[in-house]
């Protein structure tokens, strides 16, 4: 079940930076205050502060600090498996893969979890989905794919799905599983027995909420929110969120449901509303790369 | 009211003592938010590269440039760095261990060379373990190792980037 709680709304910039630059009081400092003035503008208007928003909103997992990243990873590889199995297998043309994966790449590097190996699979399904496994591995259906219109919006679908990474979405919502009580490290001893079959109950539930009820509301308005703000850094506009919430709306009508992102996401006029009223953090949004003309040639190819 | 050279003197080291503290209480940082920053001797994207910035590196904010932010690190290295490298928030560092977005932080050259090393690429032991308690069939077994073994690199990046004008490579 959704827990349809109201949306993560930032408060002012200047609230959320308050603390972060401090008023200069001499000839002497002028300069570092007027270009510290400038920082706090430009990235109060920009939504460069994301980071200790989410933290300050306690996002940040605290259940699971204790779990390292190979474990995060055992899990993600593990989940990544039955992706396969219910998505069907990578496109075979090395040329989307890569591209993809650069761009994927590109994004992470600016993301808020920059620091851990992404890999991105563009599967052969024609529904419409996308979703991330614990660790890093991020899947994109080839419908989605090929729904796309600019290479902004696939870099906004892209930066949702490594926001839910950064923020141990998927890992958050499986904290209360048996198989973690007392697990800092998953060891391979901590895959026999009971504690296999744990873990095998663990990776069932988590394939339940990424493929078929979806995370939760507040999770996914974030995720939107950082993806925006991570396309945004990179150099791509953040619009592209709200164009891709777009075209799934216009194709909805008749779209496959099950295991599609309009089943495992929130309503999308309300996501829509909230990537609208965020975008307007960006002054020069419109300035930001849409198309390079590159994205066509790789749908072709699917 | 006439005061003594003394006087003056404490006066005069007290007040400039203010300032030099002002201006230190005034100094603003930006932290570096994204792997393989560069510092740059001009804003734009082909200058020189100075320096190599550190993820999560505090830098001093010296001056702004459009884009660019002119900067100084710890070590005393000024330079150029655009505004999607760095945040105004100091970042939370997310993992305790060796991992980085290339694989080697130490290097590009391994993630470069087509390699089987299993410390770096490939199901890991417990997932194989998950793979074969689930009867996990081969091909979804190669079609993950796929995934994890394709490489992307920081030059990759860079060139990807530079050819769609994107970020610190758009036409301004």
């Amino acid at each position: 079940m959704h827990s349809n709680k109201s949306m993560i709304v930032p408060r002012s910039r200047r609230q959320v930076l308050a603390g972060l630059l401090a008023v200069a009081g001499t000839a002497v400092a002028a300069g570092p205050v007027l270009a510290a003035e400038a920082v706090k503008k430009d990235q109060e208007k920009k939504g460069f502060d994301t980071r200790k928003l989410f933290q300050g909103l306690g996002t940040i997992l605290r259940a699971s600090q204790g779990l390292d990243y190979e474990s995060e990873k055992t899990i993600g590889e593990s989940l990544a498996l039955e992706g396969f199995k219910r998505y069907g297998m990578p496109v075979e043309d090395e040329h989307v893969q890569r591209f993809v994966n650069l761009l994927g790449v590109s994004l992470a590097r600016d993301s808020m979890r920059p620091d851990i190996p992404y890999r991105f699979v563009v599967v052969k399904n024609d529904v419409k989905n996308a979703f991330s496994c614990p660790g890093g591995i991020i899947f994109l259906s080839s419908g989605l794919f090929t729904s796309l219109k600019t290479e902004a919006q696939l870099a906004c679908v892209l930066a949702h799905e490594i926001a839910h990474v950064a923020h141990k979405d998927a890992i958050k919502s499986i904290q209360q599983a048996q198989f973690l009580k007392g697990v800092g490290t998953i060891t391979s001893s901590a895959m026999e027995g009971e504690k296999g079959r744990q873990f095998q109950a663990m990776i069932g539930d988590l394939q339940t909420t990424l493929f078929d009820t979806g995370l939760s509301y507040k999770m996914e308005y974030a995720a939107d929110l950082g993806g925006m703000d991570t396309a945004y850094r990179t150099g791509y506009g953040p619009n592209g969120m709200i164009e891709t919430l777009q075209i799934l709306r216009s194709e909805e009508k008749g779209a496959i449901m099950k295991g599609s992102w309009y089943s495992t996401h929130p309503p999308l006029a309300k996501r829509i509303a909230n990537c609208q009223a965020h975008l307007r953090d960006f002054s020069d949004y419109k300035q930001m790369r849409q198309h390079t003309g590159r994205l066509q040639w790789y749908q072709k190819r699917v | 009211m006439v005061k003594s050279p003394v006087v003056k003197t404490v006066c005069t080291a007290v007040l400039l003592l203010a300032l030099l503290a002002g201006a230190a209480w005034a100094a603003k940082y930006v932290w570096v938010a994204s792997q393989g920053a560069t510092l740059k001797k001009e804003p734009t994207a082909s200058a020189q590269v100075t320096a190599q910035l550190r993820l999560h590196e505090r830098l001093a904010v010296l001056e702004r440039s459009g884009r660019w932010y002119r900067v100084r690190n710890n070590a005393g290295k000024s330079g150029w760095v655009y505004r999607g490298r760095i945040t105004g928030a100091q970042p939370k560092k997310t993992t305790s261990n060796n991992t980085a977005l290339f694989g080697d932080m130490s290097s590009d050259v391994r993630a470069d060379r087509a390699t089987t090393d299993r410390a770096v690429r490939g199901l890991n032991p417990q997932t194989e373990q998950y793979a074969n308690s689930t009867r996990t069939p081969q091909e979804y077994r190669r079609a993950l190792d796929t995934v994890l073994d394709r490489s992307i690199t920081r030059q990759d990046v860079e060139e990807f980037l530079k050819r769609g004008k994107v970020g610190e490579y758009a036409q301004q």
